[in-house]
């Protein structure tokens, strides 16, 4: 076995970072987390011209090339300092890149990808509804229809998240058949402008400067070539990206447990009370030490996960295990952080907070820790739990 | 009071009219307003007459002075149906009306008394309490605020940090040095309180903008040079920091009984969540997965509910409580953070919304694991005087 990297991933791992201390220090990023703004507009035109909206889209449709593994070492580095706010990079770079990808017609990759790895395209992901979270195809209720050459769509979908900034909203809806019964999903892009569609904000925890909507879809009509991929299978594209979602979702939590840790020892080795700094305390050193151990766990699990997944190899039960491993030891690191922190780990001046806020919501989405467990045990063969 | 009776167990009288009368009194405020409240950050006036209109801003001062001349044992009866109902933004609009005052009461002139008291049980006068510093915060002793004597004044300049209220406060309790300590004694000779006009003239009073309860101001305060007359001292000069001492064991038992009340409810909000949400063809809560960690939530938060009622009862009766106050205070943060963790995962991408308002009471319920002590001092505290180890800092 080797866990080295290769020349060209540390040449690649260094110039990420090199690129986020530089751009988005950790102070820039919690001022505009703390903006009030609804979509990190200039983040987004940063993150572009660095190129960064092009990896993982082939040269042949106008990207950087690269597998999910250089997504990977980028997604830790850059989490390290944007925290939550990764997400304006990860979810079209998920739900649109890797969807398109599978399930796109020719035609649609030469047209779209260029110009989403430029970032002159940016897509929202609409899937989730109110009724049905983990169960997301049991509890659909959207609709869309073939009306002449138009798709009609009707339903409501939750936690888009860009979605008020969106060129471009991927919806999944169940497909009605000609004899008006339902028959499979269809995926459907939806431009963000179309009448008929309404989006409401939802305040939330974390990542508050990128904004998640509830979606309304009032007969909402767009072009039938909207389709992506045929009729009835439209679950196909969404498949394509599960595994990389959660691979990726280890390696942001992985970031986030190195900046934990770094914010944490500076602070011990700054902070004095009782007539020496604090890092001299048995306990705190032995916190330090459990999450510097986490931070290794997690640095090999999802780099294991990313290296199978870029083969081709299957994944399933690596991927989920990662992504529950290192979201899990990340919320964990960031709550002992704050309590180092104290009083200065509350204030909305120091990035602990935000570490804390965001990484919860790793817990919980794209799946639970729960249904992740659900999901493992089934891998190992045991009977259905839920 | 409760153990006097022969079934020590039941609340007394008093606890069960408190408990009633909060809960009734805290349905004109739900959730959604609190919501409101987060959202623009205002202080919550109207809550705040409310209370002071029903009387609970006095529930444990002297009736003379207008109170209800009840104890801790009530107090926290109190503070947790405050919190249970409207989280840490409720209850910290209270809190320093209902106990910060305390040491004015047992150790102020009759004369402050007087001209005070009934003003801060009335709810027409608001209090911040001014002791932590930028370089002391568990370590209260090495604080630099001076007061120097100058006629028949003090002058004081210096610096606190995190003042609850500064914002709209009238009055603040000031902790300063007035000289060092004398030849053998601690650090704590020497450090005197006042009890003066909050005067924005001589105090600068900047907001820290934070992770929770928004509409509680907490701040650092700049004092350059405020006059505070003689009158203002509470007990003796050099001896203050032994007065703050008494009201450490019911403040802890308050904030423990505030972090119940906030466990309680988000864990009230995530088992009707688990009865109706249904997936996969079944109420999610018909999981063990989710219905054990609830299950052992409620016994983990109803354990800690029983140490803060013995550490009141222990309190009010005049007995040592610091073992349970800071026990119940140390299990109280811990299990209600941990109530509302465990409701965060049972309303899954919901309890991320703030609409769902665990989202606010999982912020907020983290404070009462800082302050006013950390959970690690506690265990300090409990080796050292309750073990009998020795003193690891």
């Amino acid at each position: 076995m080797d866990f080295e990297l290769d020349d060209t991933d540390v040449a690649w791992r260094d110039s990420v970072r090199e690129w986020v201390d530089k751009k988005y220090p950790k102070d820039k990023a919690r001022e505009l987390e703390a903006s009030g703004e609804q979509f990190p507009r200039q983040l987004w035109e940063d993150l572009s011209e660095a190129g960064f909206n092009g990896i993982g889209i082939p040269e042949q449709y106008g990207g950087q090339g690269g597998t999910v593994f250089t997504q990977a070492l980028m997604a830790r580095e850059l989490t390290r300092n944007l925290g939550g706010l990764i997400a304006v990079w990860l979810a079209p770079a998920v739900g649109g890149t890797l969807t398109l990808l599978a399930a796109a017609s020719e035609e649609q990759k030469k047209e779209l990808l260029p110009k989403m790895a430029t970032g002159e395209i940016k897509f929202a992901i609409a899937i989730t509804e109110p009724g049905g979270g983990t169960d997301l195809l049991g509890g659909m209720r959207s609709t869309a229809r073939l009306d002449g050459d138009e798709w009609v769509l009707n339903g409501q979908k939750m936690w888009s998240t860009g979605a008020g900034h969106a060129d471009l909203l991927m919806v999944l809806a169940r497909n009605v058949g000609d004899d008006g019964e339902p028959k499979g999903y269809n995926l459907i892009m939806v431009p963000g402008d179309t009448p008929g569609l309404d989006k409401r904000h939802i305040p939330k925890l974390g990542v508050r400067a990128l904004a998640s909507y509830e979606v309304f879809l009032d007969d909402v009509r767009v072009p039938v070539e909207n389709i992506v991929g045929e009729r009835g299978k439209g679950w196909k594209g969404i498949a394509a990206g599960l595994n990389a979602d959660k691979v990726l979702l280890a390696s942001c939590s992985t970031g986030i447990l190195d900046g934990v840790l770094e914010d944490a020892r500076r602070y011990l080795s700054e902070r004095e009370a009782f007539g020496k700094t604090i890092d001299h305390f048995q306990v705190l050193q032995h916190q330090i030490v459990d999450i510097a151990a986490w931070r290794h766990t997690a640095e090999l699990v999802s780099l294991h996960a990313a290296w199978l997944l870029a083969r081709g190899a299957p994944c399933e039960t690596e991927a989920t295990m990662a992504k529950l491993i290192c979201s899990e030891y990340a919320v964990k690191a960031a709550d002992i952080g704050l309590q180092m922190l104290g009083g200065l780990g509350y204030s909305a001046e120091t990035d602990m907070q935000r570490y804390w806020r965001d990484a919860r919501l790793w817990k919980i989405a794209p799946i639970t820790s729960e249904m992740s467990r659900n999901f493992i045990a089934g891998k190992l063969g045991m009977p259905r739990g839920f | 009071m409760t153990d006097a009776h022969t079934a020590p167990w039941d609340l007394s009288e008093d606890q069960e009219a408190i408990k009633k009368a909060v809960d009734d009194g805290m349905k004109k405020f739900p959730l959604d307003y609190w919501l409101e409240i987060d959202r623009v950050g205002e202080f919550p006036n109207e809550f705040f007459g409310f209370a002071a209109q029903q009387g609970w801003l006095g529930v444990a001062q002297p009736t003379e002075y207008g109170g209800a001349g009840l104890g801790i044992s009530e107090a926290v009866m109190m503070m947790e149906g405050i919190a249970r109902g409207g989280g840490l933004s409720a209850a910290s609009t209270v809190h320093m009306n209902v106990f910060g005052t305390n040491v004015v009461t047992k150790h102020g002139s009759d004369e402050m008394k007087q001209a005070y008291l009934p003003e801060i049980i009335a709810g027409r006068m608001k209090v911040a309490f001014g002791v932590s510093e930028p370089d002391s915060g568990l370590d209260t002793t090495s604080l630099r605020t001076r007061a120097v004597k100058d006629g028949g004044d003090w002058v004081v300049n210096g610096r606190k940090v995190w003042i609850s209220t500064a914002q709209v406060a009238d009055k603040i309790l000031l902790l300063t040095r007035t000289r060092e300590p004398a030849e053998g004694k601690s650090k704590a000779d020497g450090l005197t309180l006042f009890f003066t006009d909050l005067d924005r003239d001589h105090i600068t009073v900047n907001e820290i903008e934070k992770l929770g309860r928004k509409a509680v101001d907490s701040n650092e305060l700049f004092i350059d040079d405020l006059r505070v007359p003689d009158r203002d001292m509470v007990g003796e000069e050099g001896r203050g920091f032994k007065l703050l001492l008494d009201g450490l064991n019911p403040e802890r038992l308050l904030v423990a009984s505030e972090a119940i009340g906030i466990g309680r409810k988000a864990l009230e909000i995530a088992v009707e969540y688990a009865k109706e949400r249904h997936v996969f063809g079944r109420p999610i809560g018909q999981n063990q997965g989710v219905q054990f960690p609830l299950a052992q939530s409620y016994a983990k938060l109803e354990s800690a509910w029983l140490t803060i009622l013995r550490g009141a009862s222990l309190y009010d009766r005049g007995l040592d409580c610091g073992a349970e106050a800071n026990s119940a205070k140390y299990l109280s943060g811990e299990y209600g953070f941990e109530a509302a963790d465990r409701a965060m995962q049972v309303l899954g991408g919901y309890s991320y919304a703030k609409e769902y308002h665990v989202e606010r009471l999982w912020r907020e319920v983290k404070l009462t694991r800082i302050a006013p002590v950390s959970p690690e001092l506690i265990l300090c505290y409990l080796a050292e005087r309750k073990l009998g180890l020795p003193k690891s800092y």
